[in-house]
């Protein structure tokens, strides 16, 4: 499935880009026609649409994204090699804290329900997820960058923890979500016999949870896993405009505002390879974890 | 001529020649460096990446971390190497202007490209000493379509330009000392000062659309403002709506575009009113009045006067600068007079600069060689 999805993406998006008006070269001080043509010429923009496309597609499946409008001189594919990496960090250290944050808080809030360790975790996690990346981002720098000056308010590897408030602004709200995620999971699973009958082995409580109800109680959270990791590469942009890092999700939305069309068509199916493969991933270890569907 | 001379032939005096030449499009690149590397019209080759590029500057290109950070060094075999100072200079590349300013706030940065507009109030307000905001050879201004049925009359156009309070667009509506603009060329460019005047007269406004053939206001169309998306032209076009409809009586519907639609359609002539704004590229007024001679590409409001074009062309063979100025200023007024743009304000230069900076000094282009600029505690 993952290859014809794959290509009935890469398609869409080449006819729908072409669609929206304006191109990559206008600009404030106007081109020449002749340098205009010229450009067109070199690009292969004056080349039939159907031409344009069949280019493309072999480019594609040789694995060549073309080369970038907005950057001149530069690959689509050298551009991809720049940012993902780093975004692809972004992504790893905010997943960790989502995780991490997120499945103790949301244990936590099941093992000790409607007592205060379960109302103020989730209640912070209610506000994780109401508080948008766009005011939680600014909100961090002007306490920990500005007023207590204990971290860079920019830049991702360039001065010492640099990269803390960007991945704990990404990793805070899904781990907003994952702790409301584990804590619905373990409730369901905590109720249930076979937890009754571990307890009655004489289990301690640790293995009772670690062993036997953290196993069934967090497929929720695998689940969701797959396409926040996916959701986690492609919307990273807003943390990487605020926070000034060089990654992937900015040249993604940038190159739709520029009209560079390599650029948009190379990013877009990349996350969408992405996309499919996190699932993919999700939905395999969703399967390890769950007895009953393992049978099957 | 040798080694170190070149001679260039004009077919005009040009006066403002020198100007032309401090542009960054005249300034030299090594053509065995292109060369070695590619094509010589490969505009961005990779004779442009570090170690690759050569240049004649003060400062040598050190790293270049693509929408990052472009890092310079002093370069030892510039010819004035002992007046350089710094020993590197780091750019930051920031797309967001609240994370500029909180770079500088932060202190990781000594200073700043822009200013958020609503910061610039707060800035001045709290007498914040990094507050620059300098003179800047520029026009905001609004293009009218003279290809429209409607504006295509030059009392129209006249009417709409007069029936706006510069005064208070800049008091209360862009607030960080722009200056209200009565002409398209910025007062002051190289000596040159426009005698030309657009007050605020509703009255007058009226009557000229009156004049037009519009009896009552009900009988005019409605008008359409085209901008790019942006906070800060879509508070000057609501200013600008605002007092078109309560001086003259028009509807005016604000249309806003993202940069690349709106190009395109100031380009074919798809608008009636659409924001814009010119920096001058030397300190001369034909870097403004000649945009708006026939078949120039920035034109873009199909505006064509014989006149005006002929003023200006015959400036341009004249070496006296005071005849040359008298010539200009007539087309200005021409200009003016037929209105195919509107000017709004002048432009300043608002920015934040560390007290730590020295050597960083003010002029109407913009330009500071980085070759006098250093950092000293006081």
């Amino acid at each position: 499935m993952a290859v014809p999805v794959i290509l009935a993406v890469a398609t869409m998006t080449f006819f729908l880009v072409k669609l929206a008006p304006g191109g990559p070269f206008d600009s404030e001080k106007a081109v020449s026609p002749q340098v205009l043509k010229n450009l067109n010429e070199v690009y292969n923009l004056d080349a039939s649409q159907w031409e344009q496309y069949t280019d493309y597609m072999s480019g594609l499946l040789q694995g060549d994204f073309g080369p970038s409008f907005k950057y001149p001189g530069r690959s689509v594919t050298e551009m991809i090699g720049i940012g993902l990496p780093i975004t692809f960090e972004l992504a790893l250290y905010a997943i960790l804290i989502a995780v991490i944050i997120g499945v103790l808080a949301g244990v936590l809030a099941a093992l000790k329900r409607n007592t205060l360790l379960d109302f103020i975790p989730m209640a912070i996690a209610m506000i994780g997820i109401c508080v948008p990346t766009f005011l939680m981002g600014p909100l961090l720098v002007l306490i920990f960058g500005i007023q207590l000056e204990w971290l860079p308010v920019s830049g991702w590897g360039q001065l010492a923890g640099d990269k803390i408030l960007p991945s704990v602004t990404l990793g805070f709200a899904y781990a907003a979500y994952i702790a409301r995620l584990s804590r619905g999971g373990m409730l369901e699973v905590l109720n249930q016999d076979f937890i009754r009958t571990a307890r009655a082995k004489g289990l301690t409580e640790i293995m009772v949870v670690t062993k036997h109800a953290m196993q069934g109680g967090l497929i929720p959270v695998v689940s969701f896993l797959g396409p926040a990791v996916a959701g986690l590469l492609a919307g990273s942009f807003v943390v990487e405009t605020i926070f000034q890092i060089p990654g992937l999700g900015r040249f993604y939305v940038e190159a739709a505002l520029n009209r560079d069309y390599t650029m948009i068509l190379g990013t877009t199916i990349f996350f969408s390879a992405m996309i499919v493969f996190f699932n993919l991933l999700s939905d395999l270890a969703a399967l390890w974890l769950n007895p009953r569907s393992r049978d099957v | 001529m040798d080694d170190y001379t070149f001679r260039v032939h004009l077919k005009n005096p040009t006066p403002f020649f020198l100007g032309l030449l401090s542009h960054y499009s005249t300034w030299p690149v090594h053509k065995d460096t292109v060369l070695k590397h590619g094509d010589i019209d490969d505009r961005n080759g990779q004779w442009t990446r570090p170690g690759n590029f050569v240049c004649n500057g003060a400062f040598q290109l050190k790293s270049w971390e693509l929408n990052s950070k472009i890092v310079v060094t002093k370069s030892p075999t510039y010819w004035d190497a002992d007046t350089v100072k710094l020993n590197e200079i780091h750019y930051h590349v920031t797309t967001n202007i609240m994370t500029e300013d909180r770079m500088f706030r932060s202190g990781q940065i000594h200073t700043t490209y822009t200013l958020p507009s609503n910061k610039c109030t707060a800035y001045i307000a709290d007498k914040n000493p990094a507050l620059k905001i300098d003179p800047y050879m520029g026009t905001y201004f609004y293009r009218l379509n003279t290809k429209d049925p409607i504006l295509k009359d030059p009392l129209v156009r006249r009417a709409l330009a007069f029936s706006i309070n510069r005064e208070q667009l800049v008091d209360k509506v862009t607030k960080c000392g722009q200056l209200p603009a009565y002409s398209f060329t910025p007062p002051g460019a190289a000596g040159y000062e426009p005698n030309t005047e657009i007050s605020f007269d509703p009255e007058y406004a009226k009557s000229l659309l009156k004049e037009a053939g519009y009896e009552s206001t009900e009988d005019f169309p409605k008008l359409e403002i085209l901008f790019n998306t942006n906070e800060d032209h879509r508070k000057i076009a609501l200013a600008i709506q605002q007092m078109w409809q309560q001086n003259l009586g028009i509807d005016v519907q604000l249309v806003n575009q993202d940069w690349k639609v709106y190009l395109a359609r100031e380009m074919i002539g798809d608008y009636q009113v659409s924001r814009a704004g010119w920096i001058g590229d030397y300190e001369d007024p034909n870097t403004f009045l000649d945009l708006l001679r026939p078949n120039r590409g920035n034109n873009k409001t199909g505006w064509e006067n014989a006149e005006y074009d002929s003023l200006v062309e015959q400036a341009n063979t004249l070496q006296d600068q005071d005849l040359r100025y008298e010539l200009l200023s007539k087309a200005e007024n021409i200009l003016i007079n037929e209105m195919p743009i509107i000017p709004l304000y002048t432009y300043v230069r608002a920015y934040q600069l560390s007290p730590d900076v020295k050597g960083f000094y003010p002029n109407y282009l913009d330009h500071h060689h980085p070759k006098y600029i250093y950092l000293e505690r006081d």
